[in-house]
C-alpha cells in the first residue's frame, strides 16, 4: 500500500468521526430538554393553540409574550401564561393586567384584543403553576361564587381564582322589557369569556376562566337591573363551578390549597405543572 | 438489427407504461369516491366529508385533537356517528361529542361543544351497524323507555360481539307543555345542563302556537338514567307522564358481526315487545 492509499483511509476515519460526532450531537440535542421560543407572528389562533396543547400535553411550562392591539383601540404588550386555548380565542393571565381574551374576532363582546406578535417561551416547570377543582352546585349559591375564593387568599403564592360555571337567572315574566345587549354590554365589562343567552323567562350567563369577584358582580348587576325594571327574579340556578387557580410556581404548597379546595366540597382536584 | 431491437423495446416499454397508465386511472375512477383518508382542520370540512361519504354508505373513523368547551384538552380516537350540515357527531370514549369550530361560516343551531385543532378521518368500510326502530311508549319519567331499551341492549348482547348503543327519542306530554308554558320549568337552563352533563343532543323544541317536546339525539344509552334523574329534579310530577316517540336505537359493533351472529341478533332483538324493524346496514341513514 502506498502513501496516497493511507491518507485516503485516515481522511476516511477523520470522516466518519465527524459524521459520528455530528449524529451523537443531533441527537443529544433532541433528548436534553431545553428552552424553546415559539416567534409566532400574526393573530394565528389556530397555530397558537395547537403549540400550546403539543406543549403543555408533554408537560412543559408556556410563558407568552403577546403583543397586540387593543380591542378600544392602542396597542399593548402582555407577559403571562395560558389558562385556555382554542382554536380561536386565547385566555393569557398576565400577573400585572389580569386576564385577557385574545382572539382575531372582533364581533365578540368579550375580547379583549387581537394579538399581532406571540414569542412563546417553553421549558421545563420549576413547580406546581395551575390547580383544577369542581365544586358542586349544592355547595355554595351562584350569587356568593366570589367566597368560593376567599379561602385561598391566605395562601402566598395564589395569583388568581377563575371561575367556570353557567348561571341561570329565572325570572317570573318572559324579559320583553331589558333588551339582551344590554345584558351583553353588561358583561363585556367582566374579564374572561362570558356568553350571555336570552331566551323566554330564563337568561343564561356563561362564564370561563373568569376572576371569582367578576362573576359575582356581574351576576349582582344583571339581578339589579332586571328588579330595577320591574322584572321580578324567581332565581338563580347554578350548575357545577369548575375552579382554576394560578399560583407562583416557586412559592406554592400544592397539597395545602387542594387541601383547602377540598374543605370547601372541592372534588376531582387536579395539580399541574404546565402552563 | 441493432437499431431494430431497440425501436421494438421501446414499443414494449411505451405498450406496458400505456396499460399501466389505463389500469391506473381505471382504478382511481373506481375508488375516487369511495375511500377518504387525511387530516382536516375545520368543522366545517369535516362534516361536508362526513355527509359526502355518510350518503354513499360509508362510515368514518379516525382520531380528534381538540379543545371542549370545559376548557379540557380531547385527544382520543373514535368514529362519527351522525353529521349535521355543519357539526359532526364525533363518537369517542362513551361520549358523543358535537363538534364544529367556532370561526366556521355556516353553523347549525346546536350548541358547540368541541372545537378541533385536529381531525384525522378514515373511511372504513369494513363495517356492520344495527338501526333499531320501535313504537311509540308511554312513560313514567323516562323508566319505561330505559326499560325497552335494555331489553333490545340485552338482545344485541347475545350475538356476543362488543357494541356502543346509541338512543334518539322525541318527548311530548299534556302536563310538560303545561308545566313549560306556565313556568315551572326553566327550560332553556334544562337544556343547557342536559348537554353539559350527558353525550349527544338535548334540544327544547316548542312556540306558542304549536306543542313543546323535547328531542334526544344520538345519546349513549348509559347517560339515560342520568337524563331521568335530570328531568326527575326538574319537571313537576304531574309532568312526567309522557309519550316517547321517534325512538331510534343506533347499535355500533367493535367488529362485523359473522352471518350467525347477525342471524342471533336479529331474531333476538326482533322478538323484543315494541320493535318495530331492526335492519343491518354499514352506515345510519334511516
Amino acid at each position: 500500500m502506498g502513501e496516497g492509499g493511507a491518507k485516503r483511509r485516515a481522511l476516511g476515519l477523520v470522516l466518519d468521526i465527524v459524521v459520528l460526532s455530528v449524529a451523537v450531537g443531533v441527537a443529544y440535542a433532541a433528548v436534553t430538554p431545553r428552552d424553546r421560543y415559539f416567534d409566532i407572528r400574526g393573530a394565528n389562533m389556530v397555530g397558537i393553540a395547537a403549540t400550546y396543547h403539543s406543549s403543555a400535553s408533554r408537560g412543559y411550562a408556556v410563558e407568552l409574550e403577546v403583543e397586540g392591539a387593543w380591542y378600544a383601540g392602542g396597542s399593548f404588550k402582555a407577559i403571562g401564561r395560558v389558562v385556555y386555548a382554542d382554536s380561536k380565542r386565547l385566555v393569557l393571565f398576565d400577573p400585572q393586567r389580569g386576564v385577557l381574551v385574545l382572539s382575531d374576532e372582533f364581533d365578540r363582546p368579550y375580547v379583549n384584543g387581537v394579538p399581532s406578535r406571540i414569542l412563546m417561551r417553553i421549558e421545563q416547570p420549576s413547580g406546581v403553576v395551575r390547580i383544577d377543582a369542581l365544586v358542586p352546585s349544592e355547595t355554595i349559591g351562584p350569587d356568593s361564587l366570589e367566597s368560593l375564593c376567599t379561602i385561598l387568599e391566605r395562601f402566598e403564592g395564589v395569583e388568581a381564582c377563575l371561575v367556570s360555571a353557567t348561571v341561570g337567572v329565572w325570572m317570573e315574566e318572559s324579559n320583553v322589557t331589558i333588551p339582551a345587549s344590554l345584558i351583553q354590554d353588561v358583561a363585556a365589562g367582566q374579564g374572561g369569556i362570558i356568553e350571555v343567552e336570552t331566551a323566554g323567562n330564563e337568561i343564561l350567563v356563561k362564564m370561563r376562566f373568569v376572576p371569582a369577584e367578576d362573576s359575582s358582580t356581574l351576576l349582582r348587576r344583571i339581578v339589579e337591573i332586571l328588579e330595577r325594571e320591574g322584572v321580578a327574579v324567581k332565581g338563580l340556578i347554578s350548575g357545577p363551578i369548575q375552579l382554576t387557580v394560578l399560583t407562583d410556581p416557586v412559592r406554592v404548597d400544592a397539597d395545602a390549597v387542594g387541601g383547602s379546595l377540598r374543605e370547601i366540597g372541592g372534588e376531582r382536584i387536579r395539580v399541574r405543572r404546565e402552563g | 438489427m441493432e437499431p431494430d431491437r431497440a425501436s421494438r423495446l421501446l414499443g414494449v416499454a411505451l405498450d406496458i407504461l400505456v396499460v399501466t397508465a389505463t389500469v391506473g386511472v381505471a382504478y382511481m375512477k373506481v375508488n375516487a369516491h369511495s375511500y377518504y383518508r387525511g387530516d382536516v382542520r375545520s368543522g366545517q370540512s369535516a362534516a361536508y366529508i362526513a355527509n359526502f361519504y355518510r350518503s354513499r354508505g360509508y362510515s368514518l373513523r379516525g382520531g380528534i385533537l381538540g379543545v371542549h368547551v370545559n376548557g379540557t384538552l380531547i385527544n382520543s380516537t373514535g368514529f362519527v356517528l351522525d353529521s349535521a350540515r355543519a357539526t359532526i357527531y364525533f363518537s369517542a370514549g362513551g361520549d358523543v361529542f358535537l363538534v364544529y369550530s367556532s370561526d366556521q361560516k355556516v353553523r347549525d343551531p346546536l350548541p358547540q361543544e368541541v372545537d378541533p385543532l385536529k381531525l384525522a378521518l378514515k373511511v372504513d368500510r369494513n363495517v356492520d351497524r344495527l338501526l333499531v326502530s320501535l313504537d311509540p311508549l308511554w312513560t313514567d319519567g323516562l323508566d319505561d323507555l330505559i326499560s325497552r331499551v335494555g331489553e333490545v341492549a340485552g338482545a344485541v348482547s347475545s350475538g356476543g360481539v362488543g357494541y356502543e348503543l346509541f338512543v334518539s327519542f322525541k318527548l311530548h306530554g299534556g302536563g310538560l307543555s303545561e308545566a313549560i308554558r306556565g313556568n315551572e320549568v326553566p327550560i332553556y337552563w334544562l337544556q343547557s345542563e342536559v348537554n353539559e352533563e350527558c353525550s349527544g343532543l338535548f334540544l327544547f323544541v316548542g312556540s306558542t302556537v304549536a306543542p313543546f317536546y323535547l328531542v334526544v339525539e344520538n345519546m349513549n344509552w348509559k347517560d339515560l338514567t342520568k337524563l331521568d334523574s335530570i328531568l326527575r329534579a326538574w319537571l313537576p310530577a304531574d309532568a312526567r307522564e309522557m309519550l316517547a316517540y321517534d325512538i331510534r336505537v343506533k347499535v355500533v359493533f367493535d367488529r362485523p358481526p359473522s352471518p350467525g351472529e347477525k342471524s342471533a341478533i336479529y331474531g333476538a332483538v326482533s322478538s323484543v315487545e315494541g320493535v318495530r324493524y331492526a335492519k343491518f346496514m354499514v352506515e345510519f341513514k334511516g
